[in-house]
């Protein structure tokens, strides 16, 4: 064969790269567990970007004379102590579920992965303080924190994205540093070194990468987290203020007081929340599994059985 | 010819908890344009760190160059600022590691990597680099190289993986190339492969060489000039016809005779150096090669022996006249 065949041939094969789609084929073949919560998760983003299109009504319209509805056409899950449609509170609930997750743990995960690449790679003195900061930072119980500083700043918002933002990334940067400093003494950043790449592009162009990983499964894993922080200030009051729909709030005030006579009022945000931070949780897990490369092989797509035989197989012996 | 490199006086020290370990302590040698120089000894003499030490690439702490100079093309290296020693990393003096299958970042493509240091120094855009790159792992002779620079380092072997890495060295057209025992970590065909593509290579462009290695058949074949190290110092240094044909001193016969000869008879047995690598932050006084050396007199004990001249190009540091004895 000549050579202007073979590298004809060459130029048209590719090499085969982790793609998108090649993710979600992982995802569903090996982990339908993390599927299963990454539909929830998929659900829940819908709801709250479309709540205006999804919801039958406004969150605060309501007509007192219909209070606790049970379940109908109109209403499918029945109306609350102030005639509201509760359905339409939870989907607004979703929302703001969301906004707060998303943006509380998108400005962690920033802080968090500055503070961590900083202070892993540069080490030293600058390192100790940090950590020490951190040390310090970690004995305080954040649900303490959380209502001193909610209660200084106020209510609202942006007050409580801010606050869950920078509190969840203090302590979410020692394991960000932790994984910086195992890459740090790889051979390829010593050779980075070696031909002369700036501090700066090491941090993005080869520590980053590295640790993209431990950053993804951070922010997956922290989103429940910060959903679950929102509901409980709000279930304090310390929240998301009165007539606007959490579903910490929900379950608080009214949820409460009429425990006994309407359950119902406390059960649907109870349910909401629940499944949804199972949902993420299971899709966080999934992804740590399947990006964390020390985790590949054993049971990725190499062991031969995926989750979903291997629990086939168990049923059928157990029948057997 | 021009010297290239000169190193005066070089002493690298590390802080530890068992005390200062003296790695490198006062070494001086030079180089010449084109030329290719073998450092040689045995592991943990402190034939790296005086490379690392070279391009400044000590971690401190605990690590730190005390005293000494690094002059390269006129410049005292450890005298200028960090930006301009960047400038010389890479694009000036390259340095090729010693594990082929860890100095490649996982995550990039091989590619990328081979145009990095053209991006950084010679302003190349990202595609012109790429470009470039591709043509530099052709010139490696690795085979398909448009595809292969579209790899990432796990479907290269080893042997690939250090083509690419000298690829990488080569691309800015450096002076003086640092080879940390290039071939350790490679099965003996494609040791010698390499060997002779990263000899071949720095020929063609007149590049010097420093080769850093424990194989003495390394040396032989590929050096013109050889420093043996003991104890963090310069204990011989010659031609490498000198150091193969007439060693003087003990560690470096010691050494000759612990390896295998084709022009020695089969049956003879090698005699291995007898004792301990010594203890870099607790060496003994005087001369640090004496409690295994054979040769030892009472002056061993208590002085430290300097490089002196025995031929022409050719020094050692022993008080010890071999030949007669005295």
């Amino acid at each position: 064969m000549s050579d202007k065949a073979q590298n004809a041939s060459s130029s048209k094969r590719k090499i085969r790269r982790g793609s998108a789609p090649d993710f979600v084929r992982r995802l569903f073949r090996e982990k339908p567990m993390g599927a299963f919560g990454g539909m929830i998760f998929l659900i829940l983003l819908i709801t709250g970007i479309f709540a205006d299109f999804l919801a039958p009504y406004h969150y605060n319209a309501g007509d007192i004379s219909m209070r606790f509805y049970p379940p109908s056409p109109e209403h499918i899950l029945g109306t609350d102590e102030l005639g509201r449609d509760i359905f339409s509170r939870i989907i607004y609930g979703a929302q703001l579920s969301l906004i707060v997750g998303f943006s509380a743990t998108a400005i962690a995960t920033i802080i968090s992965t500055i503070i961590g690449i900083t202070t892993g790679y540069i080490g030293g003195k600058f390192d100790m303080y940090t950590q020490r900061f951190v040390d310090a930072w970690m004995c305080l119980p954040p649900i303490v924190v959380l209502m001193v500083l909610v209660s200084i700043v106020g209510a609202g918002i942006v007050q409580l994205i801010l606050i869950l933002g920078i509190i969840g990334s203090i302590g979410a940067s020692r394991i960000t540093r932790s994984v910086v400093i195992t890459v740090k003494e790889s051979v390829y950043v010593k050779a980075a070194e070696a031909i002369g790449v700036s501090t700066l592009r090491i941090l993005t162009h080869h520590i980053l990468p590295n640790i993209m990983y431990i950053v993804i499964v951070g922010f997956s894993m922290a989103i429940a987290g910060n959903i679950m922080a929102e509901a409980t200030l709000s279930f304090l009051g310390m929240g998301i203020p009165a007539p606007y729909p959490s579903w910490g709030g929900m379950l608080s005030g009214p949820g409460r007081k009429y425990l006994f006579h309407y359950p119902m009022l406390s059960v649907w945000p109870g349910l909401a929340l629940t499944i949804v931070v199972f949902g993420i949780n299971m899709f966080g897990d999934a992804v740590n599994d399947l990006l964390d490369p020390s985790l590949r092989g054993g049971i990725g797509s190499y062991s031969g059985e995926s989750e979903k035989r291997s629990f086939v197989r168990l049923i059928k012996k157990l029948f057997k | 010819m021009a010297k290239l490199l000169e190193v005066k006086n070089l002493k690298t020290y590390f802080l530890t908890d068992d005390g200062l370990v003296r790695a490198v302590d006062g070494v001086s040698y030079d180089l010449e344009e084109g030329e290719t120089l073998g450092l040689v000894g045995e592991s943990g003499c402190g034939k790296s760190v005086s490379a690392l030490s070279i391009l400044r690439l000590i971690p401190y702490p605990p690590g730190k160059i005390v005293d000494g100079q690094v002059i390269f093309e006129g410049r005292d290296l450890l005298k200028i600022k960090e930006e301009e020693m960047r400038n010389i990393r890479g694009n000036h003096i390259a340095m090729i590691f010693q594990e082929p299958m860890t100095s490649l970042n996982p995550l990039l493509t091989v590619g990328r990597q081979v145009s990095e240091p053209l991006e950084i120094h010679q302003n190349m855009k990202k595609k012109a680099a790429l470009q470039q790159a591709v043509k530099l792992l052709e010139s490696v002779k690795i085979p398909e190289a448009e595809l292969r620079a579209q790899a990432y380092p796990h479907h290269f072997s080893g042997g690939m993986r250090q083509r690419a890495m000298i690829s990488m060295g080569m691309g800015c057209n450096p002076s003086l190339i640092i080879a940390d025992e290039p071939t350790t970590a490679l099965d003996v065909t494609v040791q010698a492969q390499l060997l002779e593509l990263l000899k071949g290579l720095t020929k063609e462009h007149g590049m010097s060489l420093i080769i850093i290695t424990h194989n003495l058949g390394v040396v032989a074949r590929y050096a013109n000039r050889v420093n043996v190290m003991y104890a963090g110092r310069i204990v011989e240094m010659g031609s490498s016809i000198d150091i193969y044909e007439n060693p003087q001193h003990p560690y470096t016969i010691g050494l000759m005779a612990s390896v295998p000869r084709m022009d020695q008879d089969v049956k003879q047995k090698l005699i291995p150096i007898e004792g301990q690598p010594p203890d870099l932050a607790n060496l003994p006084e005087g001369c640090p090669f004496h409690p295994r050396c054979k040769y030892a007199v009472e002056k061993c004990l208590h002085e430290t022996p300097v490089l002196e001249p025995v031929d022409k190009n050719h020094k050692k540091a022993c008080w010890v006249d071999i030949k007669s004895g005295k």
